[in-house]
């Protein structure tokens, strides 16, 4: 019987998964959600933006990672309208237009004193990534002409009144990469960078977050959902954390059971060489 | 035709195109799998070329800025790649650009993740937690970046692999987080917005 | 011509990260301008480069259906994806509304969905693959699993768990991670001066 545990045809394992992640969906647990000291301090870093600081915007983030990378958006989104910064929103990857897009015209429809070119501007895809970043860095004005939705740059007055990368109080980036992005934004003069990620990029990040060279960091769908019910905007992240939960329960759970059957048959078989 | 209603079913057909291969490998799998292939380089192709446009075309043609044609015409030659026998043209273009990227690369990976990290890790130690994150972090490095073979570094070795375990451990732990997100964030959208269920009620 | 072929190609790699790098050692205003001019030239012909992969794709997939194999109704089914995302896009703009909602409707739910499937592969790993084969292997999997603890239902049972995986997270964890930071960064900085230097020349592609 216990052997029989090393046997398992993965298949039901993958249909016990779909079950207990459809059902907390349907049927919300309530779980709680603890929320980190990171969290909240990332929280502090942006809330201590005043209205009117200058504040790039990074989308760069494919469908691919939409289930994490979208709910942290939405909730940052609404604490820098909150805090009433004037933001530049910017995208690196290709595919990230659309999030940049659906963020622009949500502040721009949840928020009235956002007005579009005064205090809010969206700029175009460019390729070239570290490249493309280190452009921005030396000439940022000299890069782009046009914006998103492809008007001409000189006709909006925030973007006249921009000289360059050095005038912005904080880069915000979002990004399913690591740190392609930190490398030439860190080299902006009193920039302070804050960054949100996926969970499996998270590690790589840590060591940036502990130096000290990003105010801000969180990761994954468990950040978003903190982030949530910390700016009071609960969404779909935070809808989620029960699945996320019962994920977790039984992945742990099938480790173990996979390695009850495994050192059982290696025990059998220890014993069979044995006899021999 | 193109509207919301039959996208969404549209993309419900795909998402359970996918998903069917958790049972086996079929045909509909496979056509999902080849038509992902083609819209994700259709995207690139065609954001490349929306780029092209806003970075470099207009200005370069509308606005005078004629220095542009230089990029233009070495993006251009980018594309004798595609034969066998004029390859070789496009090798100064791709040279440009992995030259620029590579000393982008090099000095920023110098200040911000060799110098910056260095000097972060050199903390007092006035406490049990930054003797344990300096010991891991020297003992992890001297196992990544040296091969040491003298006996008396075994142990360093050692406590640096573990520390490496301890850290590879934790990403593994957080990938399954975010792939249960990805996951989770599929059923979201064939339970809200394909099947028009509501949480706590269908 | 060789000079052409071979040489210049490796005058120019040298030649143009030369540029790059010697800005951040001499404050010469004009230097710092053409060195932000070759940035700005990177990032066309990097968007050029997007569409590199097309010719590949096309030459596999035509070559499938001309030979009439088995799979070429799929081969077939990539061109037209391709083929239409390339009109539209191109004709219509990435911003026009038939290319959104080719975006919205075929992109993004196939995207997401390739990536999403591989929570099964995680979920098959996890029983058949992540076994304590020796003393690495349990640290790992102790690490692992405490991640995992910090997640909702554990925090109501067990509320030192994610205290403890707060702790593994924040100190081993981030040390670790470090001297991987560490390491990677001398990796590439060595590649790169490999290829500024011509030892390393791959990038360049063969042919005549």
């Amino acid at each position: 019987m216990i052997k029989k545990l090393s046997d398992i045809d993965v298949r039901w394992l993958y249909l016990i998964m779909v079950i207990f992640a459809i059902y907390p969906l349907l049927r919300p647990i309530g779980l709680p959600l603890p929320i980190t000291d990171r969290a909240r301090n990332s929280f502090a870093a942006i809330d201590a933006l005043r209205p009117g600081d200058l504040v790039f915007f990074g989308i760069d983030y494919s469908p691919t990672q939409e289930a994490e990378m979208w709910p942290q958006t939405l909730a940052i989104g609404h604490h820098l309208a909150q805090r009433g910064v004037k933001m530049v929103m910017l995208n690196m990857i290709e595919g990230a237009y659309r999030y940049e897009e659906r963020i622009r015209d949500f502040i721009l429809s949840e928020y009235p004193n956002y007005q579009y070119g005064v205090n809010i501007i969206a700029l175009p895809f460019t390729a070239g990534r570290e490249a493309a970043f280190n452009s921005i860095v030396a000439d940022l004005k000299g890069l782009y002409q046009v914006d998103l939705a492809g008007a001409a740059l000189n006709t909006l007055p925030l973007w006249n009144e921009i000289t360059g990368a050095g005038d912005f109080d904080m880069y915000v980036e979002l990004a399913d990469a690591p740190d392609w992005w930190l490398r030439p934004m860190s080299q902006v003069p009193g920039l302070k960078l804050w960054n949100g990620t996926v969970a499996s990029g998270a590690s790589t990040m840590a060591p940036l977050y502990q130096s000290g060279q990003m105010v801000g960091f969180i990761y994954g769908m468990a950040g978003a959902a903190e982030y949530e019910a910390l700016v009071k905007k609960p969404g779909s992240a935070a809808a989620a954390m029960d699945t996320q939960s019962m994920g977790h329960a039984l992945i742990i759970l099938f480790v173990i059971l996979g390695n009850i059957g495994y050192i059982v048959q290696r025990n059998a078989e220890a014993k069979a060489k044995g006899r021999k | 035709m193109l509207n919301a209603t039959t996208g969404t079913w549209l993309a419900a057909f795909l998402t359970l195109g996918l998903f069917s291969w958790m049972y086996k490998e079929n045909p509909w799998f496979r056509l999902v799998e080849h038509i992902y292939v083609g819209a994700a380089l259709g995207v690139l192709a065609s954001q490349g070329y929306q780029s092209v446009m806003d970075i470099a075309w207009k200005p370069a043609t509308q606005q005078g800025k004629t220095l542009l044609y230089v990029p233009l015409i070495l993006g251009a030659l980018l594309f004798s790649r595609w034969s066998k026998k004029y390859m070789w043209v496009s090798r100064s273009s791709m040279g440009f650009l992995v030259g620029t990227l590579s000393a982008v690369v090099m000095t920023g990976a110098i200040k911000a993740q060799l110098t910056a990290q260095v000097a972060a890790t050199m903390m007092p130690l006035n406490s049990a937690n930054n003797i344990i994150f300096f010991v891991i972090t020297a003992a992890a490095t001297m196992y990544f970046v040296f091969t040491l073979q003298a006996k008396w570094a075994s142990p360093i070795m050692d406590l640096g692999k573990y520390g490496m375990m301890i850290a590879f451990g934790a990403t593994f732990g957080n990938t399954v987080m975010s792939r249960i997100s990805l996951f989770t964030g599929r059923l979201q959208f064939l339970l809200f917005q394909w099947l028009k269920l509501t949480p706590g009620g269908s | 011509m060789q000079f052409v072929k071979s040489k210049l190609p490796v005058v120019v790699t040298f030649g143009a990260a030369f540029i790059i790098v010697a800005q951040y050692y001499f404050n010469i205003p004009a230097w710092k301008t053409l060195a932000a001019e070759f940035l700005r030239w990177n990032v066309i012909i990097a968007a050029f480069a997007l569409a590199l992969g097309i010719g590949g794709i096309v030459k596999l997939h035509w070559g499938r259906i001309s030979r009439r194999q088995p799979t070429a109704v799929y081969s077939a089914a990539t061109l037209i994806t391709l083929a239409i995302f390339l009109f539209v896009g191109l004709y219509e703009t990435t911003r026009g509304k038939t290319y959104t909602w080719l975006y919205d409707f075929i992109y993004n739910p196939v995207a997401a969905t390739s990536y999403a499937t591989t929570f099964f592969f995680i979920t098959s790993a996890a029983y058949r693959a992540f076994r304590i084969k020796n003393s690495y292997a349990a640290v790992l999997m102790i690490s692992a699993i405490l991640m995992m603890l910090q997640v909702g239902v554990f925090s109501v049972y067990l509320p030192v768990a994610p205290k403890i995986a707060a702790w593994v997270w924040n100190i081993p964890t981030t040390a670790g991670m470090r001297a991987v930071t560490i390491g990677a960064a001398l990796s590439v900085v060595g590649n790169a001066f490999r290829v500024i230097t011509g030892l390393e020349r791959g990038h360049l592609g063969g042919g005549e």
